[in-house]
């Protein structure tokens, strides 16, 4: 450390050109670092080749396709949450969990909710599990000639996923994967504050805007951390830059951090008064469409993945699946990552992806070639 | 100038205010980064931005609906209008998804029939199908062959009358050319009509005469 900040030289000479030089690296860091924020183009994402299966409204059931041979029966259906878009699951060649599951062998799908407009304020969780979830699900056994199916859940998505294996029994729902997702909102963090003030009417916000505009979404979320968010992030870029470190895999990560989608307010409805401020769900007391969520029903092989420094889906509020859900196949597992780490950057791609092959492996049938 | 500084012999040292800069900056973004997050997490902060953003919801609600009057006489389409549509051909494509949906399931369900129909016929010995097959047919082929022996036997019948009714015809002429030799003598006994005549009479009956009534100053009687 104290070599880095000292410049030491036979003269003032050579001082002086050290500093000129470190001077002209800064200047020509801080024009790389505007050009990367103001000019450049976006990465591609979402990669791995995959055709459309089904589509709902602006939801889309993809298949990936892959040149593995298939070594699984069981499929695995990945559903992501409502919030940002679900290409993070295969962001980018190298770091992708789809691309990882693929290459294991696995028949693997994937539950894009799309953009939402105007026209779906009113789409509720009971929509969800319903008409979109539970159709994927039959969808993907079909195509992939299984009488039973693996859903991975990410952060929200993990929570719908429970709403759905609660309320149906076939297909088989045999391994239930939860990333990050939140089950008990007993003790929600930053979120137990803010929610629970006594000025905060979920529907009060679900009945003026209608539909929650993505914008609130990202200022809700930023805002758990706002230094890291609004100022961190930018200054991590220029001393990525400054470093000569490449940028792309913080250009594919802002790409999505800032890429949101609209909330229906009838769902933000729910999700606020019925979770977070009602806990309804580890109560048993989610009704949708007259029927109750009752987690024992769920019988599932459970494997509950949290990241420690996550701030969005605390560890205890997906750990409290393991009491919860009535399965016996239950495995728990932390890593030392926020909540995006579980599926982005190093760590999710050298431990996350490969336990959650293995785990897998271990619970989902053979493919039998003559099948 | 250069020679002149070279001329110091001794080394210099001194701290690069750059690099100072960049090590304070990023050494402090993390305490100063907690510190915020404190602040934000406080009840005092969630109150505070409650009542500015009520006070928006407030303010949005009354602009919405002034909007949406205004909008309700305008000619032009609201957002509602195009979500409406937006929603009608939602709707529609629910319906073909159902329908869609129901197809794959009755197709199914033929393909499984139809699976379990091939597999029971391919699972049944062949000599017992054909066995059961052919006592179901026995009446219907006994039927058919006395049907069989039937129609050969009027065959026969029918050839045997065909040969009698030539040599009957052969006679007749006969008769006729010896009637043409010799006057014909006096009926003493009339004769039937010959089964050839029968036959076409049968073929072709004669149109029903009708009886007129006797008149006894009729000039041709």
């Amino acid at each position: 450390m104290k070599d880095d900040i000292l410049v030491q030289a036979d003269t003032a000479f050579h001082i002086g050109e050290t500093l000129a030089q470190t001077n002209e690296h800064w200047l020509h860091s801080t024009a790389r670092w505007i050009e990367v924020l103001a000019y450049d183009h976006k990465p591609a994402t979402g990669l791995s080749p995959k055709e459309l299966l089904w589509r709902k409204n602006k939801s889309k059931l993809y298949h990936y396709l892959g040149n593995t041979d298939r070594k699984y029966r069981t499929p695995i259906l990945l559903i992501y949450a409502l919030i940002n878009k679900s290409y993070v699951l295969d962001l980018a060649p190298g770091f992708s969990l789809v691309e990882y599951l693929v290459k294991e062998g696995f028949d693997v799908y994937l539950l894009d909710w799309g953009e939402f407009e105007w026209e779906d304020r009113d789409l509720s969780y009971a929509d969800f599990v319903y008409d979109y979830i539970a159709p994927s699900v039959k969808r993907v056994a079909r195509n992939a000639q299984s009488p039973d199916v693996s859903i991975i859940g990410y952060c929200m998505g993990g929570t719908m996923s429970t709403m759905y294996a609660a309320l149906f029994d076939k297909p088989v729902l045999k391994n239930l994967v939860y990333l990050a997702a939140p089950i008990d909102f007993t003790n929600a963090g930053v979120y137990d504050v803010w929610l629970k003030a006594q000025g905060y009417d979920p529907d009060r916000i679900a009945d003026a805007l209608e539909l929650i505009p993505k914008g609130f979404i990202d200022w809700g979320t930023r805002m758990l951390n706002p230094m890291a968010n609004y100022v961190g992030t930018y200054t991590r870029l220029w001393k990525t830059i400054e470093e000569d470190k490449p940028v792309y895999f913080w250009k594919v990560l802002n790409k999505w951090a800032t890429d949101n989608i609209n909330f229906p307010g009838a769902a933000y409805r729910d999700w606020i008064r019925d979770f977070y401020q009602g806990n309804k769900l580890v109560k048993n007391q989610v009704l949708l469409r007259g029927r109750r969520v009752q987690l024992q029903r769920i019988k599932a092989n459970l494997l509950a993945l949290v990241g420690l420094r996550d701030h969005i889906a605390l560890p205890h509020q997906t750990a409290a699946a393991l009491t919860y859900l009535g399965g016996h196949d239950k495995t728990y597992l932390e890593f030392a990552v926020g909540h995006g780490g579980l599926v982005l950057g190093e760590t999710a791609r050298d431990k996350v992806f490969p336990t959650i092959a293995s785990w897998l492996a271990e619970r989902s049938d053979p493919w039998l070639e003559e099948e | 100038m250069e020679e002149e500084l070279k001329k110091e012999s001794q080394p210099v040292t001194m701290i690069n205010p750059y690099k100072l800069w960049k090590i304070i900056y990023f050494s402090n973004e993390d305490a100063l980064t907690a510190a915020i997050r404190k602040s934000v997490t406080t009840g005092e902060f969630a109150n505070g931005i409650d009542l500015i953003l009520n006070t928006y919801l407030q303010y949005l609600k009354m602009h919405n609906e002034f909007l949406g009057r205004y909008m309700e006489d305008s000619p032009f389409s609201s957002k509602r209008d195009v979500a409406r549509v937006a929603e009608l051909v939602i709707s529609l494509e629910n319906k073909i998804d159902s329908l869609e949906g129901q197809f794959e399931v009755n197709l199914e369900e033929i393909e499984k029939t139809t699976d379990l129909i091939s597999e029971r016929l391919s699972n049944q010995p062949e000599t017992l199908f054909a066995k059961e097959l052919s006592q179901i047919l026995a009446p219907a082929i006994a039927a058919v062959d006395d049907l069989g022996k039937r129609v050969s036997d009027l065959e026969i019948l029918i050839k045997r009358i065909d040969s009698s009714l030539n040599d009957i015809s052969k006679s007749i002429k006969v008769e006729a050319k010896k009637k043409t030799e010799k006057p014909s003598p006096p009926k003493t006994q009339e004769t039937g009509p010959t089964l050839k005549e029968m036959l076409a009479k049968r073929e072709n009956p004669p149109s029903p005469k009708v009886q007129k009534p006797k008149s006894t100053s009729s000039p041709n009687e």
